[in-house]
């Protein structure tokens, strides 16, 4: 609240600045210097310097992970007669093209629109928490509290890979079974999500600061 | 209070130190070093695994589809379609095929593809996994490693040899016609091979198939092997009756081609060699026995003959000792005045002969074949067109030795062949001869002989049915009527003296007369009859010999006048039987009877004037001479026996000679009058042994 009149006021005055350190889990505050909260016991940092690079490397992870997912097959069908196998986009098309538009909608969002839209608003949030940016804080505050929230939907295909593997198993007749691209797609959300975690939303407002005075002076 | 003495220790300066650059970096970072590790030794795995894309061209590709269809090899998937286009000409389909990376250097330049369908055919149904699956592409190559390549001509058929079937591949050829392809190779009722698509020559004349036999049976096959095809059925009627020969229902319905090592040390058989296809087994084997098993050529020699005759033929036999050595490969006519001195067309014959068939040996060569020849015709060995069936007219080259031939030589110079002197051609003209035999036939007089026949018998029957023959019984009893006159005289009663003394001479008589018989007897006059009745019957067992010949000749006897000549015959006993009927001749024997009356009446007298005793001396050696007949006669049933037996020969020839011809039922009259004489015969025999003194006495 304090902080929130300061800002508001114009001047800002930080945790940092006060000398103190906030806990991330249990948001008790501590003077500077203590290293594990008295209440919750985790690790007390004022910021973590590490942050950033944490991002990067498990951003770069999910990148590499989100390739070999979009281009070997998610879902191998075997019937009687044929033999198919459908990579993300390929099934989402063949869905499309059966009239099944709505299906290949949620695919196409939960597989591709909101994976690929993480990996760009993590790779956003850490370039201007580093650079600056011109939108502002609190619009990327929010931005990171939408990536953290929606990251676990995008398990979705990984789930439906999973049921109808688990279902559709008649021997001959048809079976389902994941392709490759089912690990490494999981693999790929992993990574984005745990990015977003290492992600220190705190590090927004420092780069405030830090542009403020030079834009005053 | 303490709290304020309490006192604070200046807050000590902490200069941070420099941070050192591995500290500075997080552990995270090796996630994604370790993902791209992965995911570039993924990548570097994969691109190290993907074998090269090899291109087939394929006329038809119905059915092969871009990442699904498969290629196969010894039915393994060993690749996949990747895409599949058209070649820049459009005729053909392009099919991309990536292959396994540790099979590429097995796809050499032999390597082979094909699409694998369903397809039902005579021999059975094949492919029919991919009625479900889909086709696919079947590869084969072998096991050895020779330059990859990456264009291919697929073929529009499975190969013969797949990649599952070892053997031996070679070429099948024929002038005519070979079988469809696929027909199978038999070999004693088993496959052993397949036919290919037969195509033709490239100068068209003939057509050739690739062919293989399949691994274990190829030592069956030299290149003393000959083939022939077995399609369908074949149908003969000869001497065994009524044949219908096939080899198997199989290859009834598509056909089929068997084979047959005909002699031992061939040299075995190889890639690409060439076999021909015999039409039958016959064909086949005369092939052997001209061609043999390839290692010995044949050589070829010329011949000239004089005559110009039809029916030789190419292909005809050239024998030797009645062993086929060759056969005639070709046959010209000559016309060269220069050598023969006239314009006479001659028959030149090219001829090949085989001198392992000749007897020289499997290594023997031209040279041997022609020393050979040279010196058995100075000996006398000639060329000579004979008669090879006495039914076609066909001729055939027979070597012989001709004694005392005029001298001759083989010319081993000639050109383009050696030429073998020739000698006279000895045909038997089957027609010729016959046709003179019958000529013979017709000239005999045989017309002469009837009507000489016909006259003699109009002229017996005028003599029986004259009025002069008539009337001799007449006139026989007018005679005997003198007779008893004559008796009854006085001269004759006196006669009784006169008699004794004509009874000695009597007894001298009938001791001449016994002298006689046993004379007769001595010579085995009647053994020599029955011999000669022998050798009628001999004659008789002869006669189905001669039937032939006398069919013919009497075929025409028949139809001239036998028929006449039985009608005269039958007037002359018509007019005997009349002139024994009539009264006069009945009443003979009254006369006779009574003439003997008086004759017995006088001979009583003649015993009373004491010429008994003389007489009974006379008739005492008349009794010897008697039995001596009998002891003659006795023989007789045995010529009787024999002359039935003689009769019955010929009617059993005649019997088998034909039961309903003319001839036949004139001939068995004959021979039932022959059966009756043999009958009196007989009688008189039968009766001349209960009473032997008839034949003296009269009774």
């Amino acid at each position: 609240m304090v902080c929130m009149e300061i800002a508001r006021a114009g001047k800002r005055l930080t945790a940092r600045d006060a000398g103190l350190v906030a806990c991330r889990r249990c948001a008790r505050v501590w003077p500077m210097g203590q290293a594990r909260c008295g209440r919750c016991g985790s690790h007390l940092e004022s910021r973590d310097a590490r942050s950033l690079q944490k991002v990067w490397a498990w951003w770069i992870a999910g990148v590499i992970a989100y390739i070999p997912a979009n281009l070997y097959p998610m879902l191998k069908t075997n019937t009687l007669v044929s033999h198919t196998e459908n990579t993300i986009i390929g099934g989402a098309v063949e869905l499309a093209h059966h009239g099944s538009f709505g299906v290949a909608a949620i695919i196409l969002i939960a597989s591709v629109l909101i994976p690929v839209g993480k990996f760009l608003a993590i790779a956003f949030l850490a370039i201007g928490a580093r650079r600056g940016s011109s939108v502002p804080p609190r619009t990327r505050t929010h931005m990171f509290e939408i990536v953290e929230f929606i990251g676990r939907w995008s398990m979705i295909d990984v789930f439906v890979v999973a049921i109808l593997s688990s279902l559709v198993q008649l021997s001959v007749v048809a079976s389902i079974q994941p392709g490759p691209a089912a690990m490494t797609f999981a693999l790929s959300v992993i990574c984005t999500m745990l990015s977003a975690q290492a992600f220190d939303p705190r590090l927004i407002w420092d780069a405030v600061r830090r542009q403020q005075p030079r834009k005053t002076s | 209070m303490s709290d304020h003495s309490t006192p604070t220790p200046d807050p000590v300066p902490v200069e941070e130190g420099k941070p050192k650059f591995w500290e500075g970096i997080s552990f995270i970072w090796m996630i994604p070093i370790l993902a791209l590790v992965v995911a570039l030794g993924a990548a570097w795995n994969n691109f190290n695994q993907q074998g090269p894309l090899i291109e087939i061209t394929f006329e038809n590709a119905a059915g092969v589809k871009a990442g699904e269809t498969e290629l196969r090899f010894r039915d393994i998937r060993v690749g996949l379609v990747e895409n599949v286009g058209f070649t820049d000409d459009l005729k053909q389909v392009r099919v991309g095929v990536r292959v396994s990376k540790d099979l590429a250097e097995f796809i050499d330049s032999e390597s082979q593809f094909w699409v694998v369908r369903p397809e039902v055919s005579a021999q059975g149904v094949t492919g029919l996994d991919t009625v479900l699956s889909g086709v696919y592409i079947q590869g084969t190559w072998d096991g050895t490693a020779g330059g990859f390549q990456t264009e291919f001509a697929g073929l529009s058929t499975a190969p013969l040899l797949g990649a599952d079937r070892e053997g031996i591949q070679f070429t099948l050829r024929s002038p005519e016609s070979l079988p469809t392809a696929n027909t199978p190779i038999l070999y004693k009722g088993l496959q052993v091979g397949q036919v290919g698509a037969a195509e033709i020559n490239e100068d068209g004349t003939g057509v050739a198939a690739k062919a293989v036999i399949y691994a274990p049976y190829t030592t069956l096959v030299t290149t003393g092997t000959r083939f022939w095809d077995v399609s369908g059925f074949s149908f003969s009627l000869g001497a065994a009756g009524a044949q219908i020969n096939f080899d198997s229902f199989a290859s009834l319905i598509s056909g089929g081609i068997t084979f047959d090592t005909m002699g031992s040390g061939g040299a075995p058989l190889v890639n690409d060699a060439a076999f021909e296809l015999f039409a039958d087994e016959e064909t086949a084997r005369n092939d052997f026995l001209v061609e043999g098993d390839g290692e010995s050529n044949s050589v070829t020699l010329t011949m000239i003959f004089e005559q110009n005759l039809s029916g030789l033929s190419a292909g005809a036999p050239v024998e030797l000792g009645g062993l086929r050595v060759g056969e005639v490969a070709s046959l010209t006519g000559l016309v060269d005045a220069d050598r023969f001195g006239d314009d006479n067309v001659r028959l030149m014959t090219t001829m090949r002969i085989n001198p392992s068939r000749v007897g020289l040996g499997d290594q023997a060569g031209d040279e041997d074949l022609l020393d050979f020849l040279s010196r058995r015709v100075a000996a006398g060995m000639r060329g000579q067109l004979t008669n090879a069936s006495l039914l076609t007219g066909s001729l055939k080259i027979r070597l012989v030795d001709v004694p005392n031939a005029p001298e001759a030589e083989l010319i081993r110079t000639a050109e383009p062949y050696p030429i073998m002197p020739t000698t006279d051609a000895e045909i038997t003209d089957v027609a010729t001869s016959a046709q003179g035999v019958l000529q013979r036939v017709n000239d005999l007089p045989i017309e002469e002989v009837m009507q000489s026949a016909i006259a003699f018998l109009d002229n017996a029957t005028a003599l029986v049915g004259s009025q002069a023959l008539q009337e001799a019984p007449e006139e026989l009893r007018g005679i005997l009527s003198g007779v008893r006159g004559v008796v009854e005289s006085d001269d004759v009663k006196a006669i009784p003296g006169q008699v004794s003394v004509v009874l000695k001479d009597l007894e001298q008589i009938s001791g001449k007369l016994n002298t006689i018989v046993t004379e007769i007897e001595r010579k085995g006059v009647v053994d020599q009859l029955i011999s000669s009745i022998d050798s009628v019957k001999t004659a008789a067992d002869g006669l189905p010999g001669i039937v032939d010949q006398a069919s013919a000749i009497l075929d025409d006897a028949a139809e001239v006048s036998l028929k006449t000549l039985a009608d005269r015959t039958t007037e002359l006993l018509a007019a005997a039987n009349a002139l024994i009927d009539q009264p006069s001749t009945r009443a003979l024997p009254q006369e006779l009877n009574e003439a003997l009356a008086q004759l017995t009446l006088t001979l009583e007298e003649l015993r009373d004037g004491g010429l008994v005793d003389n007489a009974n001396a006379t008739l005492a050696s008349a009794r010897d001479a008697a039995s001596a007949v009998e002891e003659a006669t006795k023989l007789l049933p045995g010529i009787a026996t024999q002359l039935r037996n003689v009769a019955n020969q010929a009617a059993a020839t005649l019997n088998n000679y034909g039961r309903e011809s003319a001839f036949s039922r004139e001939t068995s009259a004959a021979l039932r009058q022959i059966e009756a004489a043999a009958s009196a015969i007989e009688r008189l025999a039968r009766a001349i042994e209960r009473n032997p003194n008839s034949l003296i006495l009269g009774r």
